[in-house]
């Protein structure tokens, strides 16, 4: 059942992907939703679990894009390792904090990526900080935006299931 | 799971990417990437057919008056294309009456087919472009353009999908020339709607407001399809110029683009007792 919310999380994050690039020219130089699947995927799943979906995510994010295959892949991988020894070190429950958790991991992602470009593509570009700033604010606030979300449809489905086993348990001879 | 088991999954996926990494471009569009992109392109081209489907809703709403103009439009434009045609087929016939005549063996006209654009991202820093090619199959390196000019070449097929490396991209080169004065030069991406023509001489009779276009050299892009306009001169590496491009299309606007389909070198040339190129096996290899 993870594994399928995983993989349905990737469905959408890659139909969002390609519903923002149809309607906003520039939609990828500042949102980047397979990073706020990472990270949402590193803080809900075991880190063993957290570094595969972040390499698999990476991987599709490559397959869109035109460099080399395999920069967004081992970008996320590294991403998603920190993540998880960070949060063996630090508990970030509120929503606040981890919205500055996702900001934080998106600048980090754009500082590996432009080294790893400067290193494989011939002729790279690096991030303007204006783009690197819009990218760290938009998975920020498309983290929180996730995270709240989770966090009501988790609430919602624990109190039906609540209600339901009450009912049953009252309707039972 | 302990945390010896996620440092030995952390470091066997490092090295697996950085193996991935290290095998461009030879192996560009192995199979990890075909699968992959056999798997999400199809959500793409999902996307695109739905929102295309809502734009044709909203233009069904049009009102009388409105669509009664744009057929109006249609119609001029279609009776103009249609002379136009009728005049190119006449230079045609001309052309080819005086190859005849003079004995000049001219290159023949390749053919195409038409794709679909599912996904292009030409403002990032990784410029791609997806393409949906239906039945027909593209191969890698078959040139893509548009009517109004060139758009890339293809670097990877998976399926009915294709990628396409745009022209502005920066490791994209194409062989171009100069078409007023045929001063030949080497286009390449300088970043998002930007080329560059660079290796000009510095002598070289070059305006601004010159069409470039391929010259047919590099053995992927037959010659003459327009790639950009010249928009400024600047001094470049040692004894050349260093000419700002734009390109000849708009890569925002891109709807459906044709692949051409080059045409196929006899198979005596390409056996190993001769060789087409002798000491040249990538360029032979290269070749359809």
């Amino acid at each position: 059942m993870r594994y399928l919310r995983f993989l349905l999380g990737l469905a959408v994050a890659t139909a969002l992907h390609a519903v923002g690039m149809r309607l906003l020219p520039g939609y990828s130089l500042y949102v980047d939703v397979f990073l706020v699947l990472v990270v949402y995927h590193g803080l809900t799943a075991t880190p063993a679990w957290g570094i595969l979906g972040a390499s698999i995510a990476g991987l599709v994010a490559d397959a869109l894009t035109g460099g080399p295959y395999g920069l967004y892949g081992f970008a996320n991988t590294v991403v998603a390792y920190t993540e998880a020894r960070l949060q063996q070190r630090l508990m970030l429950q509120q929503v606040f904090r981890l919205g500055l958790l996702f900001a934080l991991v998106a600048a980090f992602q754009q500082a590996i990526l432009a080294v790893l470009q400067r290193l494989v593509v011939h002729g790279a570009e690096a991030p303007g900080p204006g783009e690197m700033l819009a990218k760290m604010v938009s998975t920020g606030f498309l983290g929180m935006a996730v995270v709240m979300i989770a966090t009501r449809v988790r609430t919602a489905t624990r109190r039906w299931r609540l209600a339901r086993s009450r009912r049953l348990t009252i309707e039972a001879p | 799971m302990s945390n010896r088991w996620t440092h030995g999954l952390f470091v066997a996926l490092l090295f697996a990417h950085l193996l991935l990494l290290s095998a461009q471009p030879a192996a560009q569009g192995g199979r990890l990437e075909q699968w992959v992109l056999g798997g999400a392109a199809p959500i793409a081209h999902a996307v695109g057919a739905g929102l295309d489907t809502l734009s044709d809703l909203g233009s069904g709403l049009q009102t009388n008056s409105a669509l009664r103009r744009e057929n109006d439009a249609l119609r001029s434009a279609l009776a103009e294309a249609r002379s136009d045609l009728v005049r190119l087929h006449g230079v045609e016939e001309e052309l080819e009456r005086l190859a005849r005549l003079s004995g000049y063996a001219r290159p023949a006209a390749g053919r195409f087919f038409v794709a679909d654009v599912v996904y292009v991202d030409h403002t990032s820093w990784l410029r791609s472009l997806v393409l949906y090619t239906g039945t027909a199959t593209a191969r890698r390196n078959q040139p893509v353009r548009t009517l109004k000019g060139l758009v890339g070449r293809v670097v990877f097929a998976a399926g009915r999908y294709a990628k396409v490396q745009l022209i502005t991209d920066r490791s994209s080169a194409v062989s171009a020339m100069i078409e007023r004065t045929r001063r030949k030069g080497v286009v390449s991406g300088t970043g998002p709607g930007h080329l560059s023509l660079d290796y000009v001489p510095l002598q070289a009779d070059v305006e601004p407001g010159d069409l470039v276009v391929t010259a047919g050299l590099d053995g992927i892009y037959p010659r003459g399809i327009p790639i950009g306009t010249v928009v400024s001169i600047e001094a470049g590496q040692g004894l050349f110029h260093r000419l700002a491009l734009t390109p000849a299309i708009d890569l925002g606007l891109l709807d459906q683009v044709f692949v051409l389909t080059t045409e196929r070198v006899p198979s005596e040339l390409k056996s190993p007792e001769v060789p087409a190129f002798p000491g040249d096996d990538e360029v032979r290899d290269a070749l359809p």
